[in-house]
This record gives structure tokens, sequence and C-alpha cells, in this order.
């Protein structure tokens, strides 16, 4: 029943990360991701990373749920969030959507970034 | 007076027109600016998210169209007040005052540049349209963007043409009448001492920023903010150097030695 249709009638299996947020909650971390899946649906896993790289937690996601809802409590900081970390479906045309980068900037980095372009752009057009 | 030195005589108002850069790029980007720096640092894909970062990115927009509609009114009178200020040394507030004088001069250098340059394009427009009309069957898709590329590519040494003109034509404005500063301008911008001038402070004044912009990720708020503010103003004093430089090449009172 899933070979058929990835098979012969060029069906996709897709996943994406729909949204992901994190937080200091208490005494630890907590990180919340939602995710959904069109196509064929196969069974995979979600893998939270630390800063440094680490694996700090694996979900698995069963074939028979259309969307993922979890909430991974973490001792360290996530950096990463990533759905289908050891790139098992191939028939997925898009894996962009299924990493999300949690490492924090500030909004104030940006705002001076974007502020410098702002005064970049006007330059351009000025005197 | 060698193009160095001229450029730093006219640093009052090279600031001025740092902070008037500065005050209209901080009002186009007040508030959305805040607000969509604060909705990308917590990037969420979902769809509704996606769609609210659209319309404060919109609103965005809007305010910096705002911005560049007043820097594009406000620029002729900075640029000849710069260039007075480069010309004579003499007070900011002097340099401005009489800047004022000259903007109908400016305004109209500009649109006789404006037409010329539209005149000069208009072949290439031509040649493209008539490239994507003959391509427009072809199978190769890329081929016929290629050919359109090409028959474009032209308008981009052209319009630098008229840009370096119109720095020598405003420059010149200063002593003689319009139509002779504008004619002056466009056979100085031939000459290749003033085309290769002109070209390096123009590619410092996109480089320098851009390779600030790209290093500015690595650091934190301060130094980031502080190596991006000096940047924009470097590449003012860059240009102000070379504005120094076409005033000594269209008039011949100022002695060029750099």
């Amino acid at each position: 029943s899933v070979l058929r249709p990835l098979l012969f009638d060029g069906e996709p299996s897709e996943v994406r990360i729909t949204s992901a947020r994190t937080g200091y909650d208490v005494d630890d971390y907590l990180t919340h991701v939602r995710a959904r899946r069109s196509g064929v649906a196969l069974p995979t896993w979600l893998a939270v990373y630390g800063a440094d790289g680490r694996v700090l937690a694996r979900a698995p996601w069963p074939a028979s749920d259309d969307e993922l809802r979890l909430d991974v409590h973490t001792r360290a900081r996530v950096a990463r969030v990533v759905l289908d970390p050891d790139r098992a479906l191939l028939l997925d045309p898009d894996t962009a959507d299924q990493v999300v980068d949690l490492r924090p900037r500030t909004s104030n980095a940006l705002l001076g970034q974007l502020l410098a372009a702002s005064q970049l752009l006007l330059a351009w057009l000025g005197p | 007076m060698s193009a160095r030195v001229l450029g730093l005589r006219a640093l009052p108002v090279t600031f001025l027109i740092f902070v008037i850069e500065a005050l209209f790029a901080a009002f186009a980007s007040w508030p959305n600016g805040v607000e969509l720096t604060a909705k990308l640092s917590s990037l969420s894909l979902d769809p509704s998210a996606l769609r609210e970062l659209g319309a404060i990115a919109k609103g965005f927009a809007r305010g910096h169209g705002l911005a560049v509609l007043a820097m594009l009114v406000l620029a002729p009178w900075l640029h000849m007040s710069w260039l007075i200020m480069l010309s004579e040394p003499q007070s900011p507030a002097r340099a401005l005052a009489r800047g004022v004088g000259r903007v109908p001069r400016a305004w109209l250098i500009a649109l006789v540049l404006l037409v010329m340059f539209a005149l000069c394009g208009l072949p290439f427009v031509g040649l493209a349209y008539g490239v994507t009309r003959s391509l427009s069957d072809a199978p190769d898709a890329r081929r016929h963007d290629l050919a359109l590329a090409g028959a474009l590519l032209p308008l981009i040494p052209l319009a630098f043409y008229f840009h370096v003109a119109n720095d020598l034509a405003r420059a010149a404005a200063l002593e003689v009448r319009t139509l002779r500063s504008i004619f002056r301008g466009l056979r100085t911008a031939l000459r290749p001492t003033a085309f290769l001038a002109a070209s390096g402070a123009a590619l410092v004044g996109v480089l320098l920023p851009l390779a600030a912009h790209a290093s500015s990720w690595q650091l934190g708020v301060l130094p980031a903010t502080m190596l991006l503010q000096s940047v924009l103003f470097m590449r003012l004093v860059v240009r102000a150097a070379w504005l120094g430089h076409a005033l000594a090449l269209v008039r011949p009172t100022v002695v060029v030695d750099a």
C-alpha cells in the first residue's frame, strides 16, 4: 500500500516543520515543535541539537499521525530542530522546511543590521 | 590641493548628510522594522505567522518609499552644498544656504542627463524587446534569458557614465551656466582618469558596506553597530574625496595632485 503510490504513481512523501520555538522553563529548556506531513505517510524522527552540535533529544513520529505536536525538555539550550535527521525520506522534494535554527539572535542586532541597510539604500539614492 | 584634503574640508557637511541618512533610515524602520526584527529573531514557519510577517514587511516597505522620496527631494540641495563646501573654505551653514540657490540648476542637470540616458538606452531596450519576441518560442529558456541579459547589460555602464557626468556637471555648475556645465560634465566623464577615479570610489562605496554587513553577523550588537556606522560614514568620506577630485577636473582653479 506504500510502495505502489511511491514507485508507480509518483507520489511524494513530505514532512515539514510548521513552527518551532524554545525558551527557559523553570529549571530546564522547553521547546515546542509542530510539524505536518503530506503525500505518503512514512515514519520518521525529530531531533533537537545543542549549540555544540550534540543531539539533545530524539523523538519518533509514527506514520499513523498526520501532525506532530511535541514539547521537548532539555537541560541545554536547543540550537536547531531537525526533522528526518537521518535523511531517510529521499522522496521529499524540499528539505529546507525540515530544519529550524533556534540560535538566539537578538532583535537589537537585527535591527542594527536593518537600519544600516536602510541607510545604505538612502545613501545610494542620496547626494 | 589634493582630492583627499578637499574631501576632508567638507567633513561637517559629510557628517550632516550621514546624520540625515541615519534619521531617515530610523524613520523608515520605525515601528515596522522593530516588529519585523522581533518576528525574524523567533522565526516560525507557520502559515499564519508568515502572513503576519508579510503584512509587517509591507508596512516596512511603505515607510521606506516615503524616506526614499524625501531623500530624492533633498539630494540635489545636499549635493550642491557638499560641492560648495568642497570648493572653498566656509562655514557649513553658509554652504547649506548657498546650496539652496543652486537647487534649480542641480534639478535641471539631473533632468537633462536623465532624458539623455533614456534616449541612449532606448536602442538596448528595443534590442531586448526584439530578443524577447524572436526567442519567445525557443525551446531553451536559458538561451532566451542570456540573450535578454546580454541586450540589457550595456545599460549598467551607460547609467554609471551618466551618474559620473551628473557629479561632474554639478561640480562645473558652481562656476558656469547649466548647459555648458552639462557638456563639460559629459566630456570630462569620458576621460579615463575621471572614469577610473569614479569607479574606484563607487566600488569602495558598494564593497565596503557589503563586507561590513557580511562580517557583522559574527559580532555582538554594539561592535556590529559601530562597525556598520563607521563604514557608512567612511563611504561618505570616500565619496566626498571623489567629489573633490571631480571639482578639480572641471574647474581649472582647483588643482589636484592625487
